[in-house]
């Protein structure tokens, strides 16, 4: 059986993508928000590293490569800048449920 | 052996992934979530990636597992809050919208884009191509040759090089991006009641 192929990559980046997507609908600890976060960025840096490694035996390019440590970057950015707003929720707020977070609604 | 390998780590990212969502206390969650992280790593490597497999085993299970440990640390939730979870018919609801994404994507990839099969290159068939042309792909000096051009024996022509390739203008962009986010976190995450002398 050969199972390494560009197909069966971009459908396992697509099942942990619909995973991290059912954590962020459906938690409601913020955390755990994050933390599907980074499994859907996860996901999406292996669809590029398929497409990468996959092509190149037609193209000779590899920016993918460059491209997933740019996302990776991003990646640590946005968790860093939104673990602090976490904390700053949770020091006013004292709790860190989504469902409490509406004042913004009106 | 390579196949085998994938399967091996495909089957563990997705059982991993579905315990980070589905565990009650978040702590387990940031331990599945490493769990989660290092088979996509070993998926890297297979995709002759080692530069960017040991940036995701440093930046993701090192870094920003630790972040996320230490702010559950420091929050210090109460033993009921961990407990709350959205009520079964927003469960349902979440489950349905992300079948429905799944399927239309998933029927997307098998049916409609690769009809001809041309994109399935065994994997022998790349790794001896590898091994003829690139022998240096996917390692740090791709990478950098990327980012900052080839070096040069002139100098001037290098410069030249390096300013033309559009690649350098993303990477500093990234830098600055780090900065802003240092600066960000830490304004958010200073006390506003104790006053600095």
């Amino acid at each position: 059986m050969n199972f390494f192929t560009l197909e069966s990559s971009i459908i396992l980046g697509l099942i942990l993508f619909a995973i991290g997507a059912y954590g962020v609908i459906s938690r409601r600890n913020l955390l755990v928000v994050m933390m599907s976060l980074e499994i859907m960025f996860n996901a999406v840096n292996l669809i590029l590293m398929a497409f990468t490694y996959f092509n190149f035996y037609e193209k000779g390019d590899q920016l993918g490569h460059y491209l997933v440590l740019l996302i990776i970057t991003v990646a640590a950015a946005e968790a860093a800048v939104g673990l602090a707003i976490l904390v700053t929720i949770f020091r006013n707020k004292k709790k860190i449920d989504t469902d409490d977070l509406s004042e913004m609604k009106g | 052996m390579v196949d085998i390998i994938f399967l091996i780590c495909a089957i563990f990212a997705v059982i991993f992934s579905v315990l980070v969502v589905l565990m009650k206390n978040p702590i387990y969650s940031s331990l599945f979530l490493v769990g989660s992280f290092l088979p996509i790593a070993t998926i890297y490597i297979l995709m002759y990636a080692p530069f960017v497999a040991v940036i995701q085993i440093l930046v993701y299970a090192g870094a920003i597992l630790v972040l996320f440990t230490f702010v559950i640390m420091m929050i210090d939730l109460k033993e009921k809050e961990f407990k709350i979870d959205k009520s079964n018919i927003y469960r349902f609801l979440a489950f349905g919208v992300v079948s429905i994404f799944l399927i239309i994507m998933l029927s997307y990839v098998g049916f409609k884009t690769f009809p001809d099969n041309k994109i399935q290159v065994s994997h022998a068939k790349i790794s001896d191509y590898l091994d003829k042309k690139g022998k240096t792909f996917g390692s740090t000096k791709a990478v950098g040759e990327l980012i900052f051009g080839k070096p040069d024996k002139n100098p001037i022509e290098a410069n030249k090089k390096t300013m033309s390739s559009m690649q350098i203008v993303s990477f500093e962009l990234a830098s600055i991006l780090i900065i802003v986010a240092l600066v960000g976190a830490l304004v958010l995450g200073k006390s506003r009641r104790e006053k600095i002398k």
